[in-house]
């Protein structure tokens, strides 16, 4: 038997490839999401699912029929929500790192960038391989199938045919069948909170990946600056609503007028005598071992370190005392006079840290030199703050090399230097109680500047959610 | 002449010789014709995999105990405010961990509350609802990580179902179910999200 010619044999082989080629260019691209992505996805997936419309902007714009079609479809699908939500989540952490000081060209704030673009380049890629598959499978009946979409969905899930409302925070009192308005109302009030759980989630995961000192840095400055940026907001948002509230809301806006503080610093005072609550409580005193993040940083520690051929000592200039206070009983006593509306706050202590290149030693004595105490905007709670005096001393070793150079090259070893400072720093302290009404809570205290790199020496504490106790009262008590 | 002719008269070939160009010809044809079908069946299978179902099947027997413990935080938010008349349910994964973050919704009330692993995370305040919110028929407890479809079914007690494949662009096995009042999302086969909704009576 005679073999087909040889350019059969590579025609044929030529084709085959091509059909393999082919038919491995359609196979799905493995998914290289994590499991956080696509969980969203699915909520977004489903929540847009009762919202078909939001599929085809372009066409809800009603447009005629032949100008929508020749307009190029805005991308607003699932994952375009879900790349949304990461650009606020980057934005904001970049904004707060800029704000508390760091330059755009500072490694976190370049890990951040770079973090961005990496995440948000695939999402961008991923939303456009879903929008051409939409447009390839249902080119022009997008519109139709969204409408049987939702009318299936709101069979199946018992909306259809019963007088009922989505039960809504922001239209409570709206007695509608349910609605595409309604509908997106829902999807968006649930989406713009999952996006909050994001960022949140976010801003741990960036911090896994960009390691233990920025960790610390980003824990210690930038949560407590978002933290507290978000329950501006949210009394913000809190007092819009009231005042959004017609008839009995409005006096009660008018009430919580009356009782809250101005932005001033003081508590506004009462138009008469009569004593406020907080008059009759008298002074309280808060004492005991909080856990938290304790810092003291000192600038331009290790000036003039010997560093010539014969020692190497890796000067750093700075030194610093890392330590979790709540594993050095660090005694914090704070004592709240609500009559003069004065806090002292008493921290003394000593505290280590023992690291491979440096042990460090710090004993401060901190007295509070000012002070004020006033309720929050919604009386559930204690806002303070004040400055404190804090006579410091760090004692720090840091190792060096000495230098042994012999013929078979440098037989040295390791040498400790030692060195005592002494400063008496003033340094800012702040707080608030989370009481919501009610006696007890917990309490959020820093003491120190947002940002303690941007002075010479500090002492930095940070106290996230400790216990108050039991009898402590709030504004309404 | 022909080659065709000239082929077969060859003595000595048992078989006919078939000339280059046919050869070639035929070749091509039935490449044609595998990569046509090819892209039918890849059509096909694109265009089945999107195709939207009613589903309607009696629930399995439900399973004699919740498929997920309620921890000691939950079962404090049920004392004070009794079950959830909403909730949002998402399974992942972080660091090769399973999470489970929850919030549970009380209209009535105006409170919601997040839950991680079972911790409460935060309660927040939202604006209340007056009047009656219909009792949702399910419970966080009957929704656990990774369950199948059957297993879900089973714990919800849902007969009847709608079922949206996503595309493999979106999520990749990824689909969105729903029934009444919830709808829930499961990839691969196991479950990644549950929404419960609350509808409020008319007033």
């Amino acid at each position: 038997m005679k073999h087909l010619p040889p350019i059969a044999v590579r025609s044929w082989l030529a084709l085959e490839l091509l059909v393999g080629l082919l038919a491995g260019c359609n196979m799905p691209l493995a998914s290289s999401e994590d499991s956080l992505d696509e969980a969203l996805l699915l909520m977004y997936a489903g929540q847009m699912g009762l919202v078909p419309e939001m599929f085809e902007e372009p066409m809800m714009a009603g447009m005629p029929r032949l100008a929508s079609l020749a307009m190029q479809k805005t991308s607003l699908n699932e994952v375009q929500s879900l790349l949304t939500a990461y650009e606020i989540y980057y934005a904001d952490v970049g904004e707060a790192l800029i704000r508390s000081g760091y330059a755009t060209d500072h490694p976190v704030v370049k890990a951040l960038w770079k973090d961005m673009e990496t995440k948000t380049a695939a999402l961008r890629a991923q939303r456009d391989a879903l929008e051409a598959a939409r447009a390839r499978w249902r080119p022009s009946g997008i519109r139709r199938f969204g409408d049987w979409l939702g009318r299936r969905v709101a069979g199946v899930m018992n909306f259809t045919g019963r007088t009922v409302q989505f039960v809504v925070e922001e239209v409570p009192t709206t007695v509608v069948r349910v609605a595409p308005e309604i509908a997106r109302q829902v999807v968006q009030e649930k989406v713009q909170r999952e996006k909050s759980k994001l960022y949140e989630r976010g801003f741990q995961m960036l911090a896994r990946k960009i390691g233990p000192t920025p960790v610390a840095i980003l824990r210690e400055i930038v949560i407590p600056l978002i933290k507290r940026n978000q329950e501006r907001q949210e009394r913000k948002r809190q007092a819009t609503r009231v005042a959004l509230t017609a008839g009995a809301a409005a006096a009660l806006t008018a009430v919580a007028r009356q009782k809250t503080p101005t932005g001033t610093g003081e508590a506004e005072e009462s138009p008469t005598d009569e004593p406020t609550p907080e008059d009759k409580l008298g002074t309280w005193t808060v004492a005991g071992e909080y856990p938290g993040v304790f810092d003291v940083w000192w600038n331009n520690y290790w000036t003039g370190l010997p560093d010539d051929m014969d020692k190497d000592c890796q000067p750093t200039g700075h030194a610093e005392v890392d330590a979790m206070a709540g594993g050095e009983s660090l005694p914090l006593t704070m004592r709240f006079d609500f009559n003069r509306k004065t806090v002292q706050l008493t921290f003394r202590g000593t505290a280590a840290m023992d690291l491979a290149y440096e042990k460090a030693n710090a004993t401060f004595d901190a007295r509070t030199v000012e002070s004020w105490v006033r309720a929050n905007i919604d009386r559930s709670g204690w806002e303070f703050g004040g400055e404190l005096e804090v006579p410091l001393t760090l004692a720090d070793d840091w190792r060096c090399w000495q230098h042994v150079w012999t013929e078979s090259g440098d037989n040295g070893f390791f040498m400790w230097i030692h060195d005592e400072k002494r400063a008496t720093v003033r340094v800012p302290f702040e707080g608030a109680t989370l009481q919501e009404g009610g006696r007890g809570g917990s309490l959020d205290l820093r003491i120190g500047p947002e940002d303690p790199e941007a002075v010479p020496i500090t002492l930095f504490f940070l106290c996230e959610a400790c216990d108050l106790p039991p009898t402590f009262p709030s504004p309404e008590q | 002449m022909s080659l065709w002719k000239y082929s077969s008269k060859n003595p000595r070939q048992g078989v006919r010789r078939w000339p280059v160009w046919l050869v070639l010809a035929a070749a091509t044809a039935l490449a044609v014709t595998a990569i046509g079908t090819a892209g039918l069946v890849l059509a096909a299978r694109g265009a089945l995999s999107h195709w939207a179902r009613l589903v309607s099947e009696a629930a399995p027997q439900a399973p004699a105990r919740s498929p997920y413990p309620l921890g000691e935080d939950h079962a404090l938010a049920i004392r004070d405010h009794g079950v959830p008349q909403a909730f949002t349910l998402l399974f992942y994964e972080e660091a090769g961990a399973p999470v489970r973050a929850e919030t549970w919704t009380y209209y009535s009330e105006g409170l919601e509350i997040d839950f991680v692993d079972g911790e409460l995370q935060r309660e927040r305040a939202i604006q209340a609802v007056t009047g009656e919110i219909v009792p949702v028929p399910y419970r966080p407890d009957q929704f656990a990580a990774l369950m199948t479809l059957a297993e879900v079914l089973a714990s919800a007690q849902i007969d009847y179902y709608f079922v949206v494949p996503l595309e493999e662009e979106l999520v990749a096995g990824g689909e969105i179910y729903y029934a009444d009042e919830i709808m829930f999302g499961m990839k691969d086969g196991r479950v990644r999200y549950v929404q419960v909704l609350a509808l409020g009576a008319e007033e």
